[in-house]
């Protein structure tokens, strides 16, 4: 079994890799790459100047890893190397050392239009791309992580300690960040700062910030907090004191670096409202809840009283909810819950912070996914009841009641547990929709939005995460099968 | 009155006088009689019709199916509808009117009739639902038959279908159609490049329980080829599978179309689709609710009409429910 | 009935057939030998599970085999054929199956299901050619023409049978394996289909092997018999030479169980009851061994000269 479980999570790990290198491979090599600059107004502005406009361009492509680029700056300290009497002067002498330079490494060198000065550019090939995207995707911090020229002698260790700041806590020196493993008093009580996903840079939209925070960073309104510093001075600050992260030397704050009494002093900002992957998350979990809570009752009075008036009214409320498209449906029950509850139509009206916000889109998030959980969960109900343990309980005198208490539960749960994956996977596909319907910053919102932009980063992304979530979450259905029946054997060669 | 009946009842039964042995003639023995069968020839698609018009709910939605399709495929073909059409934007009796004789679902911001629009868009819509839902249910019915029934191909496909069934379906819509750009065709095929492996792999179920059969074996015994054994012996067993199918994916194809649409992925600007309508008279829902919810109803009508005949039909050709 | 005993048109050598691999590994029938002759009716007679259809389904390539060889008409076919070969095999060896409702290709017509093997092996010349093939072999087997229009449901068990032992028998084969063709079948038109099998084995000199799970059924139409319990043919003998002799407490236990249709002869009848402990094959293995001509047995040592003793003791007291 143990043998399975690894085999699983290995084929689980290949497949969430698979399809993410496909969505890169088509995407960076189908989508023209020029889109990005579509809804980009700095282009727009640096019109005037194409010396600058190149310069943007040719930068934002490298940080998409679309291609190498030096600019003449950069370009002329690396051909300095070879020849040192290169300089950024446009002359023959210059040209020919530069092209040297440039034949050597594969990179072609151009002109800037106005001030003809030199730069070179490498088309990344699609490999390398990849190669960067997977070399970089995991980061592990340790204490040899940060090389300040400035700071030779920086110790370099992890203890766990008491901290003055923030309490009990593996700190780290010469890590990145400051703690390692810190505990306080939100969800899930324990966090760390070891192990990041870095999923690139995200642009046109969040430009320059990294994925993994765009998606997974908070959002909303600064939040103050009073902490009292090391220096034993207490003091109300928005700075998010658990994510403090090594500011070099020559960029260091001198009042911070007293206030905290280390180099750890680049902090960001606590803010108010859940992530995008927190906001999904939390309607997501409430709206499997929900779905559950109502789909269950619902099946087993469909199946007990098959035939009769709640099982017709109930498949024709399903066969209803299966066939109006999705976005029908999400209009007409926002439609009703704003006008029976006095629910916000919109998630930002009243914000992250307000209960009746997150009324509407978990609810129809829920009923999504309603229809196919009854089907489900009711054909299950009546072939239970047809079944021949049950007709032997009846035969033994047993009435509906106790049949259903002492027999049919206690089998249900195995439906109840096979269901989850795909209810998981339905809330993924039904998120997309649902947020952007009810404006919720959400990454189900994000993946329409970064299409729209031509953001490819975050579309990459958030493609990696919604694959990595479902695969996991079949897995996850498969082990719990086995947990509630043991008769289930994962590791039998199935059906071939 | 009861009593006289009962009297009549019993005179007829009484006999008239008792049968001797010379009264009967001895008829010889036609074996070939006995091997006559009397009942009417059975027809599969005559039971099929049969069953499948006994249910009033399903003439109801296929009358109102037909009337959505001509309609979706006749009206624009008069109506001259042209999304990019801006001639009315001017005149102001032309602009939001609500729906009256004349205008039967009202007019929008550019004076154009919301009936012409909504049929345009349906068009539009059912087409790519159509074409996509063919295109699946052939590849995949075709691939998941010789799927079921070949070793070596399981092997493969089952490998593919682990890596893309883990995968969220919207998801791989919305990215592949924005790959490939917007358009009806690069649509179609965003739709239907992955989606054909889910019926694929639900006709490959469905063969593995067939394949072992007896009569299949007996096929076997007789020589019959992989190829004709699928065609002949497994297919026609799952007509009312496939029409099942068919009637699930045709709705959810509409949907899709719709929601893409809806977000501006997809289709080009210029083609008018129920998503499309229903997208840009969303911020309508409050001041002319009629351009808003009218789309959305004859959307939520032409799938609804098309899964209830689907399932029906699929009902009716399973021929258990002939007897 | 003559049967040329030198003409040997199906051979079993040690077959051993087994299902699934390593631990799972299931072993249905093993050491299994025997001939059958051209234009003769064997019989193998066992219960449920004993491996008597599995043999048979070996024989058609149904089951693959894992050991020994099946030989007919002096060809090898338990292992890769030439596709020539393989039709030719495939056209020569036909199966009648147990449940003509489940054999037969509901959603197909008549027409079809008895023209499937001349489809198969382009065994008509014409459309009218193949019309007149299926309409002479249905009438052949005591159908009507009408009937080729219809779908086999429309039909009775014993009909559904007789349309079966059609679509075989059109290939003209030269075995026919039958795979308990009656049992299935209501009582009273068993002897039906029994007949039939018997008309056409005398019109075209057909070899069956019938497989059945009683002795009663096949006493009247076998030649020979081949008594198979758990995978291992027990006795073989001609089937006079069977009941008369029956030498295995096997085959005894067997013989006992068939009816008697006179009560107060049923009522002195003992039933006997077979239980494989009381054989000791600790020391001395067992193997197929002849005890009389054409009379083979299921022995060791000891066993043996018990049995030729009995026969000798029956031949004196015959005598």
């Amino acid at each position: 079994m143990k043998k399975y479980i690894w085999g699983r999570i290995f084929r689980s790990l290949i497949s969430i890799f698979l399809v993410t290198t496909l969505t890169y491979i088509v995407i960076y090599s189908m989508v023209p790459r020029r889109d990005v600059f579509k809804s980009d107004t700095m282009v727009s502005k640096l019109r005037s100047d194409p010396d600058k406009l190149s310069d943007y361009e040719n930068n934002a492509f490298a940080k998409m890893n679309y291609i190498e680029y030096y600019d003449t700056k950069s370009l002329v300290a690396k051909v300095k190397k070879d020849s040192p009497e290169v300089t950024a002067a446009v002359n023959a002498t210059n040209e020919k050392a530069i092209k040297q330079w440039a034949a050597k490494h594969n990179f072609a060198v151009k002109q800037f239009k106005q001030s003809k000065r030199y730069y070179v550019t490498r088309e990344l090939p699609l490999y390398e791309r990849l190669g960067r995207f997977y070399g970089n995707l995991i980061q592990w911090d340790n204490p040899w992580a940060v090389h300040d020229k400035n700071n030779p002698n920086m110790k370099r260790y992890l203890k766990f300690t008491n901290d003055k700041l923030v309490g009990f806590a593996l700190v780290g020196s010469g890590t990145k960040y400051r703690y390692q493993i810190y505990f306080n008093s939100s969800f899930p009580y324990i966090h760390q700062n070891f192990l990041k996903f870095n999923l690139g840079t995200s642009y046109p939209t969040y430009a320059g910030l990294p994925v993994s925070s765009v998606i997974g960073g908070r959002q909303g309104r600064a939040e103050v907090t009073q902490y009292t510093y090391p220096d034993g001075s207490k003091r109300n600050t928005a700075d998010n004191v658990y994510l403090r992260s090594y500011q070099p030397k020559n960029r260091q704050d001198k009042t911070e670096f007293a206030r905290y009494g280390d180099d750890y002093t680049s902090t960001e900002q606590v803010l108010s409202d859940p992530s995008m992957i927190g906001t999904s998350f939390k309607a997501g979990i409430f709206a499997l809840i929900i779905t559950y809570l109502i789909s269950i009752p619902m099946a087993i009075l469909m199946a007990r009283y098959k035939g009769g008036w709640v099982d017709k009214l109930g498949t024709g409320i399903v066969t209803v909810l299966i066939a109006v498209p999705s976005l029908a449906f999400i209009y007409a029950f926002r439609y009703l819950f704003t006008t029976w509850f006095g629910v916000p139509d919109s998630f930002p009206t009243l914000g992250a912070t307000a209960f009746s916000s997150w009324v509407g889109p978990t609810l129809v998030l829920a009923g999504l996914s309603v229809s196919g959980l009854v089907i489900w969960f009711r054909r299950y109900m009546i072939d239970q009841q047809s079944s021949d343990y049950v007709k032997f309980a009846k035969a033994k005198g047993l009435n509906d009641g106790e049949i259903y208490r002492k027999h049919i539960f206690k089998n249900a749960s195995i439906p109840i547990v096979q269901g989850i994956p795909g209810s998981i996977i339905g809330l993924i596909g039904g998120a997309t929709m649902t947020e952007t319907i009810f404006a919720m910053p959400g990454m189900g919102k994000m993946l329409p939005d970064a299409i729209i932009t031509h953001n490819n980063p975050i579309v990459i992304g958030l493609v990696f995460i919604f694959t990595t979530i479902s695969v996991f979450s079949i897995l996850l259905g498969d082990l719990l099968m086995t947990a509630v029946d043991p008769r289930i054997k994962l590791s039998a060669s199935g059906d071939d | 009155m009861a009593k006289k009946n009962a009297a009549v009842a019993a005179e007829a039964i009484k006999p008239k006088a008792v049968a001797k042995d010379e009264d009967f003639v001895l008829v010889s023995l036609d074996k070939k009689a006995t091997e006559i069968i009397d009942t009417p020839k059975y027809s599969y698609w005559k039971s099929v019709w049969k069953t499948f018009f006994a249910n009033p709910v399903t003439i109801f939605m296929l009358v109102l199916m037909i009337i959505i399709l001509l309609m979706s495929y006749i009206q624009p073909m008069f109506s001259g509808y042209s999304l990019l059409d801006v001639k009315g934007v001017n005149d102001f009796g032309a602009r939001y009117n609500w729906p009256s004789a004349k205008y039967w679902f009202g007019t929008d911001a550019d004076g154009k009739s919301l009936f012409d629009a909504v049929w345009a868009g349906a068009k539009t819509s059912i087409s790519i639902g159509v074409i996509a839902s063919v295109i699946v249910t052939v590849v995949g019915v075709i691939v998941g038959a010789f799927w079921g029934v070949s070793k070596k191909i399981d092997r493969i496909m089952l490998e593919i279908y682990n890596v893309i069934s883990n995968v969220p379906m919207t998801l791989i819509v919305i990215v592949l159609s924005y790959t490939f750009g917007n358009g009806f065709w690069n649509l179609i095929f965003a739709m239907t490049v992955t989606s054909w492996l889910g019926t694929a792999y639900f006709i490959r179920v469905q063969v593995m329980i067939m394949r072992d059969r007896e009569y299949n074996i007996a096929s076997r015994t007789l020589g019959t080829p992989t190829r004709r054994m699928i065609f002949r012996n497994i297919l026609p067993y799952l007509t009312s599978v496939i029409v099942t199918q068919v009637s699930q994916l045709l709705p959810s194809f509409i949907s899709i179309e719709v929601f893409l649409s809806f977000l501006g992925v997809g289709l080009s600007s210029n083609v008018p689709s129920l998503g499309r309508l229903i997208s840009q008279y969303s911020p309508y829902m409050t001041s002319y609710p009629y351009l808003f919810w009218l789309p959305v109803l004859v959307l939520a009508l032409i799938t609804v009409s098309l899964y209830i005949v689907g399932q029906n039909l699929a009902d009716a050709s399973d021929p258990r429910t002939h007897m | 009935m003559t049967v040329n005993k030198k003409d040997v048109l199906l051979s079993l050598r040690d077959l051993e057939i087994s299902f699934g691999e390593g631990k799972n590994k299931f072993v249905a029938v093993q050491d299994v030998n025997f001939d059958i002759y051209r234009g003769e009716t064997f019989s193998l007679v066992g219960e449920s599970g004993s491996g008597k259809t599995t043999i048979g389904r070996a024989i058609l390539g149904i089951n693959p085999t894992s050991n020994g060889t099946i030989t007919f008409n002096g060809t090898q076919i338990n292992k890769k054929l030439s596709h020539h070969q393989e039709q030719d095999v495939s056209r020569k060896i036909q199966m009648i199956f147990q449940d003509p409702s489940a054999s037969l290709n509901e959603r197909a017509t008549i027409d079809y299901i008895i023209s499937e093997g001349l489809y198969n092996f382009n065994l008509f010349d014409s459309e009218e050619d193949r019309l007149q093939k299926v309409t002479q072999i249905i009438e052949e087997v005591g159908l009507l023409p009408e009937h080729l229009y219809r779908y086999p449901h429309e039909f009775s068990g014993g009909q559904r049978q007789r349309i079966g032992i059609a679509r075989a028998l059109i290939m003209q084969p030269e075995l026919v394996v039958a795979d308990e063709p009656i049992s299935a079948l209501d009582v009273s038109i068993r002897a039906q289909v029994l007949n039939l099998l018997k008309k056409f084995q005398r019109e075209s000199n057909l070899t069956y092997l019938f497989i059945a799970h009683d002795l009663s059924v096949v006493h009247f139409i076998s030649d020979r018999i081949a008594v198979i319990r758990n995978g291992r043919i027990l006795e073989l003998a001609e089937t006079e030479e069977l009941f008369n002799n029956p030498l295995h407490p096997y085959t005894q236990a067997l013989l006992s169980a068939v009816p008697i249709p006179d009560p107060k002869l049923a009522r002195e009848k003992k039933l006997l009851v077979y239980d494989p402990k009381m054989h000791d094959y600790s020391v001395d293995k067992p193997s197929f061994v002849e005890v009389k001509p054409g009379h083979f047995i299921y022995a060791n040592a000891p066993e043996e000269e018990h049995y030729r003793q009995l026969l000798d003791e029956q031949a004196q007291g015959v005598n």
